[in-house]
């Protein structure tokens, strides 16, 4: 299995834009919106006054928008794509609140959750539209576990860095090479309110729903071996011989 | 013509014509659950090329049920590599612009806009044509003019300007009039070529490339790829601009002259080289013919003097010239931004003879390299082929424009923006008196207000065609899509003007193709260019002259001399004298018509995301990214002025002032301020709303052409 | 034989049986991950059969279906049946309530005979047409039915809203009623189909959610207060 992976080397970057547009056009993002962006940080060392770090969805290992879906329309591919099923989402906004980086967003056409998918939907096979506009080649996109691949001989080669979110545990992929600027990222969101608590109470369920009907069973089961229905009638039938016996030992009596 | 007339009558009218056209997008409510992309038909993929800049990227377009759903660089172009600018590719966005106007309308005598059919249109314009050639004769041939360039392609100049001779003109504007005329002049003058002598692939084969007020990456992003090729292969890459841009990242080295001080540090450069004898006599004389002159010219220019005008580090400029003195192949790249000032003329031939002392224009990895490299020739020979020689002289800028001025003009084909123009207030005025002014546009622009009759053009993708562009590449594109409404091509415009004024000399072609085949015929420098070659590569390099020549990459002096008369060139000309009366740019605080009012020193350039003053000022693609009019300033100008970030300010000429707000960095020097040369004041967008730059530049005439960059200006808190 | 279920009654119940089983298979299944009360086994058995998008619309389909039968017959029987219904359900009778409920769980779990071992009484306190089971069970079924609906309804319109600047909010708070309703259900459902269907003694009244018919002696066994009412009519 592939294990498809970006890698930037943000040092050459110079901010042309290029990539954020072709991805806009690509994808059909309105302008305006965008599914991949260049960050820039004032830098007196850098000879333009800026660093810059291009950016897209990091297509984490640890993805906590995955975890923040309540219906299961995004997921970890097991080609280290973190993918959406637009048919399934229902854009109730969980993911987009939970990703640290800020990769997701709201389509407005579709309504749904959109991201980078390294162009698949649009372009399937072909080299997503930010690598392939990019005049100095600083997005290398590939399968890291295909050595002959540019993804993997850059990573052999060079020091692979990871721009974490300061409060996250997200265990991005998208890897930087050598060195990045900014080398963290602000406290992320987190995930909301409601659908967070539905994990715990989705437990709730499972285990009074059990409980329920292990007991409901166990009745069943003790019902079948003796009924509550026969044990009413032997007690009216004893309480009636009782009666009977009682009436007897009075007219016996008398 | 008068002026008051209101822009949402001609929006409400349009809006209505564009309806079917180009629908405003207005997508259905979006509905998330169980949201099922629609399914169009098959996908398939078109060549084309990016009609904006020199560079002419090509790219790959995947085009669905006649629409293009994205375009993307060209992965085997030599030069671009597959790369693409933000700019080229908003023209998947402006094809289907809501703004796009797309159908003829006739501007009424009262202001307003009556919609006509293109027939009509065509009839118009052949009814005054003939009024004037019926009343001039042939001597009314300087009575029509056209302003290049057209939006379109090579075919579409062909066919203009064969419109034009049907009255016998001959008056086409080249566009570079205010862009690098200067830098094509000079080395026209010095060198032979017109243009760039090598090519930007020989930049990794050089072991110094001087970047010489060339901001590549902001301009021409595809071509950073050949500044990484170049620092990969060793080549050491000198940056001169006295602003910190995206070009600085790219630089092993950047040298921050004061604005306009360029030609005096090439001056110094030259005393410097001589001075050290760093030069070889024999190979200096073969190129330079007054050679003896090099050293009495350039005698005042001690390091000392380059320090004090410049105002760069004694280190800085020693070092600078240690690596010209020593470097034996050095490319020198010249930005349009020297030839924006008057005395451009002086710096970029200065450039040129420290080249030739260095020996260092004829061979590989040496030479100069402009963005204006080589516009492929033979247009004209085929319009002689078809209406005969015409010797009359072609008027420059000025001289159209005192022609406009003293009602000599009487229908000007206006397809660029005169917003280029320094004085554009004024340069309007003269149109204004021009009694026909047809403008061929695609938005509600400046130049459609000051029009007649105005006709709506095509997109690349909505008509086939070459175009031609930087090293000299030709570059074909099929026809994409349909054109809305009644938008036409430019070709078909001018072949409907032309059967209908002269059908015995007008070639009565059906498409660029049959055009471009003649050119192959007639033309002998398009032989070897066939049209199945331009089909199946990226592009094609001219001049070819045989079938299946080898593209013709690298210097242009293979005849190992430079292509002048002569083979040389001169320190003293005859017509601009000698290169010792270096003076400030005309309008400088610190020249001798410099105002004490005006103590600061404007420069205007262009932006990432914008090409001139026009098309990409609608794209919202660009909008996003765009900021307005600002000024830029340093920190220090900031607080002496008393400015802090995001101040609103009027940003003053002599001409005049346009509002702007003040963005604070270092990367403009002490006293100098920077503000982009897009924006226009009929976009819709407000991101690029502004008042033209030009309005308030002050037209400082040169030798050659309008400048305007380094004038006087100040800024006023508002 | 005394009428106890109206035709539409009956039909309403069985309809509902169905949607509502439908709806809770189908919606876990529609649930991520953590959020999924069942387990995975669950969403690909779901998923196999319909189809990832199509388990989501026939999900939405019955939903829509459900409530706007619901809504016809509220709004067409409200005072035939509806209101009495409501009325009927929310009648409640704290301590025997409590009583009946603790009591028949003895009965059903211990026996009455070890229940009488334990020294408590196994005898019920009295029921109405509705026994305290049955009303409480009823009372929860309208509540979440209504949070059912109006959540559903909600996440149906505003999902892809992207012109209300809340919509989001909304939506998440919606899919979390949703889920604690149905989460609710989940676990009265099958308490309520064993007592009507399966307990002991319950054969007539599964018949007559059938007939619409139940003798007279069961009534007076399971519902002695609607006995005494009826002789009091005079419809015995």
């Amino acid at each position: 299995m592939a294990r498809y992976v970006m890698v930037i080397d943000s040092e050459k970057c110079m901010n042309c834009k290029a990539c954020i547009i072709a991805c806009q056009q690509r994808n059909h993002v309105p302008y305006g919106l965008s599914r991949n962006w260049v960050h820039e940080t004032d830098s007196e060392s850098s000879p333009c006054g800026f660093k810059f770090q291009p950016g897209a969805c990091m297509h984490c290992d640890d993805p906590s928008c995955v975890r923040a879906c309540p219906t299961g329309a995004t997921w970890k591919g097991k080609d280290g794509a973190v993918e959406i099923d637009r048919s399934r989402c229902i854009g109730c906004g969980s993911c987009i609140s939970a990703c640290p980086y800020h990769a997701r967003f709201r389509h407005p056409v579709t309504g749904t959750a959109d991201k980078c998918d390294y162009c698949r939907t649009s372009t399937p096979g072909e080299v997503p539209a930010c690598v392939a506009v990019c005049p100095v080649h600083c997005r290398i996109f590939g399968d890291a576990d295909d050595p002959s691949s540019d993804v993997a001989k850059a990573l052999a080669s060079r020091k692979a860095v990871h721009v974490i979110p300061l409060n996250s545990g997200a265990k991005p992929t998208l890897t930087y090479l050598d060195a990045t600027t900014p080398a963290a990222l602000p406290e992320g969101r987190t995930v909301s309110y409601p659908v967070d608590t539905m994990r715990p109470l989705a437990k709730g369920v499972t285990w009074v729903g059990g409980l329920v009907l292990a007991a409901l069973t166990g009745t069943f089961v003790r019902q079948l071996i003796k009924s509550s229905e026969k044990e009413d009638e032997e007690i009216a039938a004893e309480k009636k011989s009782a009666v009977t016996q009682e009436k007897r030992e009075k007219e016996d009596n008398a | 013509m008068p002026d008051a007339y209101s822009r949402r009558n001609f929006l409400k009218l349009s809006a209505a014509l564009v309806a079917g056209g180009a629908a405003i997008a207005n997508p259905t409510r979006a509905r998330a659950i169980g949201y099922v992309p629609p399914k169009g038909g098959p996908v398939t993929e078109v060549k084309g090329y990016c009609p904006f800049c020199q560079v002419r990227c090509t790219y790959i377009a995947r085009v669905q049920d006649k629409k293009i759903l994205s375009v993307t660089g060209d992965r085997n172009n030599y030069w671009t590599g597959g790369a693409m600018c933000p700019k080229g590719m908003s023209i998947l966005e402006l094809m289907d612009s809501p703004f796009r106007i797309t159908e003829p309308m006739y501007h009424e005598p009262d202001g307003s806009w009556r919609r006509i059919s293109y027939q009509e249109a065509v009839d118009m314009v052949v009814e005054r044509m003939k009024a004037v050639r019926d009343k001039y004769g042939a001597k009314g041939g300087n009575r029509v003019a056209l302003t290049m360039p057209l939006w379109d392609c090579f075919e579409s100049e062909v066919a203009a300007l064969m419109a034009l001779r049907t009255v016998g003109s001959v008056q086409a504007m080249p566009p570079g009039e205010t862009c690098v005329s200067t830098a094509s002049n000079m080395l026209g003058l010095m060198l032979g070529v017109n243009s760039g002598s090598t090519q930007v692939d020989e930049l990794p084969r050089a072991e110094t490339v001087i970047l010489w007020g060339a901001n590549v990456n902001d301009l021409y992003p595809p071509y950073t790829r050949w500044l990484k090729a170049a620092r990969e292969a060793g080549t050491k890459i000198i940056y001169i601009d006295p602003r910190r841009t995206r070009t600085s990242i790219w630089c092993d080295r950047q040298l921050r002259p004061q604005p306009g001080t360029d030609g005096v540090l090439a001056l110094g450069a030259i005393r410097y080289v001589l001075e050290k004898g760093a030069y070889d006599e024999e190979r200096a004389r073969f190129q330079i013919e007054d050679f003896e002159n090099l050293a009495p010219q350039t005698e005042k220019f001690t390091l000392e003097h380059v320090q004090a005008i410049t105002g760069l580090a004694l280190e800085e400029i020693v070092a600078f010239y240690e690596t010209v003195a020593s470097s034996r192949k050095t490319i020198v790249w010249i930005g349009g931004s020297l030839s924006r000032q008057t005395n451009g003329i002086t710096t970029d031939r200065a450039i040129i003879l420290m080249q030739a002392l260095r020996d260092n224009l004829i061979g590989e990895g040496k030479g100069m390299l402009t963005f204006q490299s080589g516009k492929p020739g033979g247009g004209e020979e085929l319009v002689d082929h078809y209406f005969g020689e015409n010797k009359t002289p072609k008027m420059n800028f000025r001289r159209l424009r005192m022609a406009m001025e003293k009602k000599n003009l009487d229908i000007l084909f206006l397809n660029s923006s005169y917003r280029r123009n320094p004085d554009a207030l004024g340069v309007r005025k003269a149109i204004q008196k021009v009694p026909f002014v047809v403008h061929m546009g695609f938005f509600l622009d400046e130049e459609s207000e000051v029009s007649t009759l105005f006709i709506p053009a095509t997109f690349g993708p909505e008509s086939q065609g070459c175009g031609y562009g930087n090293e000299n590449q030709v570059a074909w594109r099929e026809k994409i899509v349909e054109a809305p409404g009644s938008c036409v091509p430019a070709w078909q415009f001018y072949r409907d003007i032309g059967l209908k004024m002269d059908p015995e000399h007008y070639p009565n072609f059906k498409d660029p193709e049959e055009i471009c085949r003649m050119m192959q015929q007639v033309v002998p420098s398009w032989k070897g260019i066939t049209m199945e070659r331009m089909r199946t590569s990226p592009t094609v390099t001219w001049p070819l002259f045989a079938e299946g020549e080898e593209e013709r990459k690298g210097t242009v002096f293979t005849e190992g001399r430079l292509l002048t008369a002569t083979g040389k060139m001169t320190v003293v000309d005859r017509v601009f004298g000698g290169i010792d009366r270096w003076d400030y740019p005309k309008g400088h605080p610190r020249s001798k018509d410099g105002k004490k009012e005006f103590p600061l020193i404007l420069t205007q350039g262009k932006q990432l995301w914008h090409w001139q003053q026009t098309l990409t000022n609608f794209a919202r693609s660009m909008a996003q990214f765009s900021n307005g009019r600002f000024v830029q300033v340093n920190p220090k100008t900031a607080q002496e002025l008393g400015l802090k970030q995001r101040d609103r300010v009027m940003l003053e000429t002599r001409m005049g002032g346009i509002e702007a707000w003040v963005d604070i960095t270092d990367n403009v020097l002490p006293g100098a301020v920077f503000t982009p040369a897009n924006c226009c004041r009929t976009t819709p967008l407000k991101e690029n709303q502004s008042e033209s730059i030009c309005d308030i530049l002050p037209n400082y005439w040169d030798r050659i052409s309008a400048q305007h960059n380094c004038t006087g200006c100040r800024l006023r808190k508002i | 034989m005394i009428r106890r279920h109206s035709r539409s009654a009956i039909f309403m119940h069985w309809f509902n049986a169905v949607c509502w089983i439908f709806l809770l298979f189908s919606g876990f299944a529609l649930l991520a991950g953590e959020m999924q009360p069942v387990g995975e086994w669950w969403i690909n058995l779901w998923q196999g059969i319909f189809g990832d998008r199509g388990l989501l619309v026939a999900h939405l389909a019955v939903g829509s279906v459900w409530v706007v039968v619901y809504a016809l017959y509220i709004v067409i029987f409200c005072r035939r049946e509806v209101l009495p219904f409501l009325r009927e359900v929310t009648t409640f009778h704290m301590k025997s309530d409590i009583e009946w409920c603790m009591k028949k769980g003895l009965w059903l779990v211990l026996g009455p005979k070890r229940t009488m071992k334990l020294g408590i009484d196994p005898a019920l306190p009295p029921q109405g047409f509705y026994n305290a089971g049955q009303r409480m069970v009823a009372v929860m079924a309208v509540i979440a039915s209504i949070g059912l609906a109006v959540t559903g309804i909600i996440m149906g319109f505003f999902s892809g809203n992207v012109e209300y600047a809340l919509s989001e909010t909304v939506l998440q708070w919606s899919i979390f009623v949703h889920f604690c309703c149905a989460g609710i259900m989940a676990i009265l459902l099958p308490v309520h189909i064993y007592m009507a269907a399966l307990a002991p003694g319950e054969g007539p009244a599964l018949r007559s959610m059938f007939t619409g018919f139940v003798p007279e002696h069961h009534i007076e066994h399971h519902n002695p207060l609607w006995y005494e009412a009826l002789k009091k009519d005079g419809r015995l």
